[in-house]
């Protein structure tokens, strides 16, 4: 369908009238506006997230390798701090540019970072968890098998892990007990006669082996619960 | 300085045949009818947009153009119903090329609606839907192959060329500054180029448990590479686009002309194509290769936007444009279509 040549339909050079003269300067504007706002930038950097797994062996590893190549500090440690604070300057500084040009992509709907396209992919993935305890009875019971190839996964919107994603990162408690609370209702819906009283919202980190791991047979992903869930008790 | 701002107004300025805003319009409603069906179908309509009470999940504050705004709208369930399904009717109005303008314009300000209102569901690709929608407000989209030009008498021999332009610069964005966000150890030969082998191996997402990912690493390696140094050099598309405009002058620089000697979308296009492919295969993620392939016809000329509305369209009603003449019409010149009545325009000298 691409023709090899470019097309006939070359454009001539008409008299430029006021509209010409309009186009170009909202086109300028609008370009400046979106390069402003879509050039890249760390989403969070504060001291948690670089205690944060992921980000951790991301950083050891990716200075521990860099230092081998270009050592121009003593330690891999010092030299990550030496880039960190370039790029704390660096958002800073993008922050107070992003803050004039946001009135009009707010407007404009164009407010945009395309960074969930392009992030790195986790080595040690999270599994959502969702345990309900009905009323009267002791134990939690697993209410979704969120793991590859279960039922409840294959029946999972696809945008459910997204918000399980942004849930482990940046929501509220009252986010938490909005999504509980949703799940109890789903529960209660299956279980007419054994209505959820508290539902217990965790993660599960597993652990992604290497290929060569895979390819001698040791593919377990040493699934570990991670402390701390949330509890949502019916009011 | 004064001649250089008439030479760069000059260059937003110019003027092309419609065809391929045209095709852009179709090919991009069609991903946004998509969208909203499987909302629909997968039931969750509810669930992603509805106040607690109403079957929601989530109760949080909107922002923006959202109508949820207005004092007199909340989030019901009814209300929320009538704007999914409000907006499948405009993007449908969007894809015949019915008062498209303001079916763009409400396709758009619904988008930002549903989008802000989704908030913790909201992914990539309503990312996609609600930037480009802005642009298609811009855009004369329904200056042919429309129902605007076939019946309203809405038909324009040619179109500014800079929203197609725009379309063309918001889709670089998005593909390089994906690319330059992948700067984790994992896409380079410090991790191994890893990053797709982990892709597959992330619940949920990989469609299917990522053990058989190991027998093929070489190939994720590869898949790594290619899409990272893809979506970073993906500029270079629109660079060589401007650099071939004038094929009589080949330009001075041997960098020039070496960007302009082939037709880079011959390479990147069907790479696009096939990287987006392997997503849809490999990964859930709705509609969003869907959303972003939709959006290659910005790349096209008129004239081969055109030759592929009529391979496809043969005999519709929608064809505004059959006439010889307007194959070799250059930009800005008086064209008249001969399908369609046509809104005339005043002949420029």
């Amino acid at each position: 369908m691409l023709a090899a040549v470019p097309p006939p339909d070359v454009p001539s050079c008409p008299p430029l009238t006021w509209r010409a003269h309009a186009a170009a300067l909202f086109v300028t504007f609008h370009v400046a506006c979106v390069l402003i706002y879509a050039l890249p930038r760390p989403p969070v950097l504060d001291q948690d997230i670089l205690e944060h797994p992921e980000v951790k062996a991301e950083m050891d590893q990716g200075f521990g390798a860099l230092h081998k190549v270009i050592p121009w500090r003593d330690t891999p440690e010092q030299m990550r701090d030496d880039v960190l604070r370039v790029v704390l300057a660096y958002t800073r500084f993008m922050d107070r540019l992003r803050a004039v040009v946001e009135p009009y992509l707010e407007t404009a709907g164009s407010t945009q970072s395309w960074h969930m396209f392009g992030g790195t992919p986790p080595r040690f993935p999270l599994v959502f968890v969702v345990e309900v305890q009905p009323r009267g009875e002791v134990d939690y019971v697993l209410f979704q098998d969120l793991h590859w190839g279960t039922a409840d996964s294959a029946a999972m919107n696809f945008r459910h892990r997204k918000t399980h994603e942004l849930l482990s990162y940046r929501s509220s408690a009252s986010d938490w007990a909005a999504y509980a609370a949703y799940w109890a209702r789903r529960w209660d819906e299956k279980h007419p006669d054994r209505p959820a009283r508290r539902v217990r919202l965790s993660y599960e980190r597993l652990h992604t082996p290497s290929p060569e791991q895979v390819r001698h047979g040791e593919s377990d992903r040493r699934p570990e619960r991670l402390a701390d869930p949330f509890v949502w008790e019916r009011p | 300085m004064r001649r250089c701002w008439q030479r760069y107004a000059a260059f937003w300025g110019e003027r092309e045949a419609p065809d391929s805003l045209a095709l852009l319009r179709i090919t991009f409603s069609i991903a946004l009818i998509a969208n909203l069906l499987e909302q629909l179908i997968a039931g969750n309509v509810r669930e992603f947009y509805a106040l607690p009470e109403q079957g929601g999940i989530f109760q949080r504050p909107e922002s923006g153009l959202s109508l949820f705004r207005l004092p007199f709208l909340r989030p019901t369930a009814l209300a929320v119903f009538l704007l999914v399904w409000g907006q499948m009717l405009a993007a449908v109005l969007l894809l015949v090329g019915l008062w498209t303008r303001l079916a763009a314009l409400v396709c758009f300000v619904l988008q930002v609606t549903l989008y802000d209102r989704m908030d913790l569901f909201a992914f990539g690709g309503d990312n996609v839907f609600r930037v480009f929608l802005y642009l298609m407000v811009l855009s004369p989209a329904g200056a042919a192959w429309s129902l605007d030009a076939r019946w309203r008498g809405k038909g324009r021999a040619d179109v500014p060329r800079w929203p197609r332009r725009l379309f063309l610069f918001q889709l670089t964005v998005v593909y390089v500054s994906t690319g330059l966000y992948k700067i984790g150890s994992t896409w380079s030969a410090l991790g191994g180029w890893s990053a797709l082998y982990l892709a597959l191996n992330l619940p949920g997402i990989a469609r299917w448990p990522g053990d058989w990912a190991a027998w093929v690493y070489p190939l994720t390696q590869v898949g790594t590479f290619v899409s990272k140094w893809w979506e970073i050099t993906s500029f270079l598309v629109g660079v060589n686009l401007f650099l071939r405009r004038h094929p009589d002058q080949p330009g001075r620089g041997r960098l020039r002309r070496l960007l302009a000697r082939w037709d880079l979308r011959l390479l990147y296009l069907p790479l696009g194509v096939v990287l987006h492919l392997s997503l849809t295969v490999l990964m859930d993620l709705g509609v969003f290769s869907l959303g972003m392939v939709s959006l290659y016809p910005c790349l096209f000329h008129p004239h081969e936007s055109r030759s592929f509305l009529q391979w496809l369209l043969p005999s519709s009603p929608f064809r505004g444009r059959a006439c010889p003449a307007c194959d070799s019409a250059p930009s800005g010149s008086q064209t008249k279509l001969h399908t369609s009545p046509v809104r005339e325009r005043r002949a420029r000298p």
